[in-house]
């Protein structure tokens, strides 16, 4: 070749390969004007206290799910994306949505291959990572066991820790997982979306491993690189990290550090001074409106699933008569409550909440109306009925709880008073039929983003329990809880969802065991360059979504 | 002197063994204290609210339990908090050098200035500088130091935090003294806090002793041999009138340590023991609140006896004995 001709090759060549360099950059930087999100730069977060773990097995409080949700994922999760958009399941490790045998008995899953724990486990996952993540959760005495006590062998396996949970069937080498179930369950996918069925690797120490950094580790986009308790985290990539689905995000941010023990106060303070990007934790409610007129596209109020409401317990006079329960919530202005909790709520009737997608429907099945309220009670045979009501010593409920009494005596009932016990030990007791309050102001946050959670749970008389129950009011009516039981039966779906909508509007018909007040709303305070925040009733914000811009 | 020390070790014996009982009778009597419960979340399956007793020996005696838990306190194994499973002992060291920090620095500046303010007043007694420090003294002793410190936090690191004077004033936290300045800055409010709650008191017990001191016979007779005024203060008065100060300061010091701090540290987010102890009792988590009640117990008893130990050295009338 003539030193001429090499030249004009070498040129072309060269030209060729700026151009293809050039459109990349091009296609790279389009795509990220067009979402906008930025990727690299250290989030500066914190927190008020340590979460309570960070060994996806245990953890059950929604400060450490925030973080196992960005270093860990099961065969299905809930979707990214806010509000009623997050209630959906989809597939994580798993290919796709499962296939269903037996009358919904049966759950088949095959995994994606190559998806590999960080190090140093450093080995792709495998379907019997999945089944030693639930046969874990009975070792270590989790309190997530009961909502897998439906697998085959569950049950079995719970009492003598040997052989394995017989209803979960694995092949390593196909990559597929099928679970057994002893009677259908339409929410079983949800449970096997919650972190406690996120894989972890074979041989985890029987043991919380929340401090242990050779196994705290999973298959997400981070890994908690430092966790020293008091003091703080550190989150950062994970290096054996590659996307398998558009499901299972990269995350944007290089790095998390999250100071440990700041509080609310002097995080609104950090973060206006630059020095914080995220608190995890609500911004306090003396601040707000402040923090709203001067920084008003930096605070955020976010609907978390939950429902705060007054029990009425069922068991005891006078709420025993349907009559006197009804007189209570026409005699409630929900709105009033609202305001006495900060406007930090939406009012509301409903037991589901509105980020449940299809599953919630607003009724008012009682208006506010003092008058019908005072019939009601003339009717019951009820004035003059004694009435103690109960409520945390943590503001604003005793004015809460205050505002219901003044109420109560206004429509005929003689409410003795206010009894105010420390947050600390409040809802102990209050879920224990051994002191059984007559009237309660309490609240229920999701476990899961389905209607099963909050309506079984709290009113299906079959789940009243000693200790620990969730059914506050006792509402124990056989037509609800048949109505509750063939639900449970019906795949996840449009039909499940319109079903638990009925039920819940016939609950407040039927029985009106609670004075329901409202949604709660999260405010959030964050720094200018923080966006992409993704909330959900799971996780709140999502660590994935984030972006810092520059 | 070693039957004295003897003595002492053994009242410390015994006050920290009843402290701890006391502790873990009341954890165990209170409604709601039920660790078993708390362990097992929020959807309680009574199998594991069993197997959680069985596992972590709750089903036992409670002398038992007493004891099986004294001993991971004194061996450190597997002495973990109920509320989030982490080590106890590892958390509390990490916590002694911040509470150090905020409670000698704040000891340091009240007892100079509690000293010094009360010298002024003892000296200009009954006039306006004398009534104008008596009405600070009187503000800073009525002053909740928890108040106090949540309001200096909001004027002087948000609302006036523009301002030059108060701009370098972090919002709270801890950093390390390996970092000085930034130690020292992180710990300026803490310690303005403690110490002007307790400047008052001291500069009122200052004054009162100074003015016993100088009505003595002594004074009067320096003073008519014609000692000047600031050498009978020197070297006569403040001696002797510093005496109360030093015992005060000792049992003060040691309550700071072991307790007070858990006021000032939640408000500023030290995350020394203070904090760990709101925490716990917050939680009703026992075996931090154990870890620390003996903690606190312990200097309180250990500055008591210094206190005894130093006063012979300043007074030689007294007598160990």
């Amino acid at each position: 070749m003539s030193r001429h001709r090499f030249a004009a090759v070498l040129v072309a060549v060269c030209s060729v390969a700026a151009l293809v360099l050039a459109a990349g950059t091009a296609a790279r930087s389009h795509h990220a004007e067009s979402t906008g999100a930025v990727d690299g730069g250290v989030l500066k977060a914190a927190i008020a206290d340590n979460p309570d773990h960070l060994d996806t097995g245990i953890g059950f409080a929604v400060e450490g799910w925030e973080l196992t949700e960005a270093t860990g994922n099961g065969l299905v999760k809930f979707k990214d994306a806010p509000g009623a958009g997050s209630s959906l399941v989809v597939p994580d490790l798993a290919v796709a949505m499962p296939k269903l045998a037996d009358g919904g008995k049966t759950y088949s899953f095959t995994m994606h291959r190559g998806v590999r724990f960080a190090p140093p486990v450093d080995r792709a996952v495998l379907p019997s990572d999945i089944k030693y993540a639930i046969e874990r959760l009975y070792h270590v005495n989790s309190p997530g066991v009961g909502f897998y006590t439906n697998i085959v062998g569950a049950s079995g396996f719970a009492k003598t820790l040997k052989g394995g949970i017989s209803g979960i069937v694995v092949d390593d080498k196909r990559m597929t997982i099928t679970f057994h179930l002893q009677h259908p369950d339409g929410a079983f996918l949800d449970v096997l979306a919650m972190p406690f069925a996120f894989a972890v690797p074979k041989g985890m120490p029987y043991r919380d491993i929340s401090t242990d950094s050779k196994w705290r580790i999973g298959t997400g986009p981070y890994v908690i690189s430092s966790y020293v308790p008091r003091q703080k985290i550190v989150l950062v990539r994970n290096p054996n990290f590659k996307q398998w689905s558009p499901n299972s995000p990269r995350g944007h941010l290089n790095e998390i550090d999250i100071q440990i023990g700041v509080t609310p106060e002097q995080a609104v303070n950090e973060t206006i001074n630059g020095q914080l990007d995220w608190y995890i934790g609500a911004v306090p409610t003396d601040r707000l409106s402040e923090l709203k007129a001067r920084y008003p596209s930096q605070v955020h109020l976010f609907p978390r699933n939950n429902d705060t409401y007054f029990l009425l317990n069922e068991r005891r006079y006078p709420f025993t008569k349907l009559a006197v329960r009804q007189a209570a919530n026409y005699a409630t202005d929900k709105k009033a409550l609202v305001k006495i909790f900060g406007g930090q709520g939406v009012a509301s009737e409903t037991v589901v909440p509105p980020g449940f997608g299809s599953a919630y429907r607003e009724h008012t099945v009682y208006p506010y109306d003092l008058a019908k309220a005072k019939a009601l009670i003339a009717q019951a045979g009820a004035a003059g009925a004694k009435v103690q009501i109960w409520a945390p010593n943590t503001d604003p409920a005793p004015k809460a709880a205050q505002y219901e009494a003044s109420v109560l005596s206004s429509i005929g009932l003689d409410v003795t008073n206010v009894k105010l016990v420390d947050e600390s030990v409040y809802y102990d007791e209050l879920l224990s039929q051994k002191t059984d309050p007559q009237m309660a102001l309490t609240q229920f946050d999701q476990d899961y983003p389905e209607g099963e959670d909050f309506v079984d749970t709290m009113l299906n008389g079959e789940n009243i329990t000693q200790v620990g129950n969730n059914n506050t009011s006792n509402t124990n009516d056989p037509v609800l809880d048949k109505l509750i039981d063939q639900t449970k039966l019906l795949p996840l779906g449009a039909k499940r969802n319109a079903a638990w909508a009925r039920i819940d509007k016939l609950f407040m018909v039927r029985d009106a065991g609670w004075v329901p007040i409202m949604h709660r709303l999260e405010p959030k305070f964050v720094s200018a360059r923080l966006h992409g925040l993704v909330f959900t009733g799971s996780y709140f914000e999502l660590i994935p979504e984030m972006w810092l811009s520059k | 002197m070693i039957a004295f020390l003897a003595r002492r070790l053994f009242g410390l014996v015994a006050v920290l063994f009843a402290i701890s009982v006391l502790v873990f009778v009341i954890f165990n009597v209170i409604p709601g204290g039920d660790p078993a419960l708390r362990l097992a979340g929020r959807r309680p399956t009574q199998e594991n609210i069993a197997q959680i007793r069985k596992a972590w020996g709750f089903d036992k005696p409670l002398p038992v339990q007493y004891l099986d838990m004294m001993k991971k306190l004194f061996t450190g194994k597997n002495f973990i908090s109920y509320q989030n499973q982490t080590p106890v002992l590892p958390a509390i060291a990490r916590g002694i050098p911040r509470t150090l920090s905020v409670a000698i620095g704040a000891g340091v500046i009240w007892l100079f200035f509690g000293i010094l303010l009360g010298v002024l007043s003892g000296v200009f007694q009954g006039r306006w500088v004398d009534r104008l420090l008596t009405v600070f003294a009187l503000v800073g002793i009525s002053t909740p130091v928890f108040w106090l410190g949540a309001v200096m936090l909001y004027l002087l690191t948000f609302k006036y935090h523009h301002v030059g004077a108060f701009s370098w004033i972090p919002a709270g936290g801890y950093v390390g003294i390996r970092h000085p300045l930034a130690w020292a800055e992180h710990l300026f409010l803490p310690w303005m806090t403690l110490a002007l709650v307790e400047i008052g008191f001291y500069s009122r017990v200052v004054r009162s002793s100074l003015l016993e001191a100088r009505a003595r016979d002594y004074v009067r007779t320096a003073r008519a041999k014609g000692v000047p005024a600031w050498r009978v203060l020197t070297h006569h008065t403040l001696r002797n009138s510093l005496l109360p100060v030093i015992t005060l300061f000792g049992l003060d010091f040691g309550a700071t340590v072991g307790g007070t701090v858990i006021l000032i540290e939640p408000v500023f987010g030290i995350e020394g023991i203070g904090q760990y102890a709101q925490e716990s009792v917050a939680q009703l988590d026992l075996p931090p609140l154990i870890a620390l009640t003996l903690y606190g117990a312990f200097f309180v008893v250990v500055f008591n006896t210094l206190v005894d130990l130093i006063h012979p050295l300043l007074d030689p009338r007294v007598r160990v004995s």
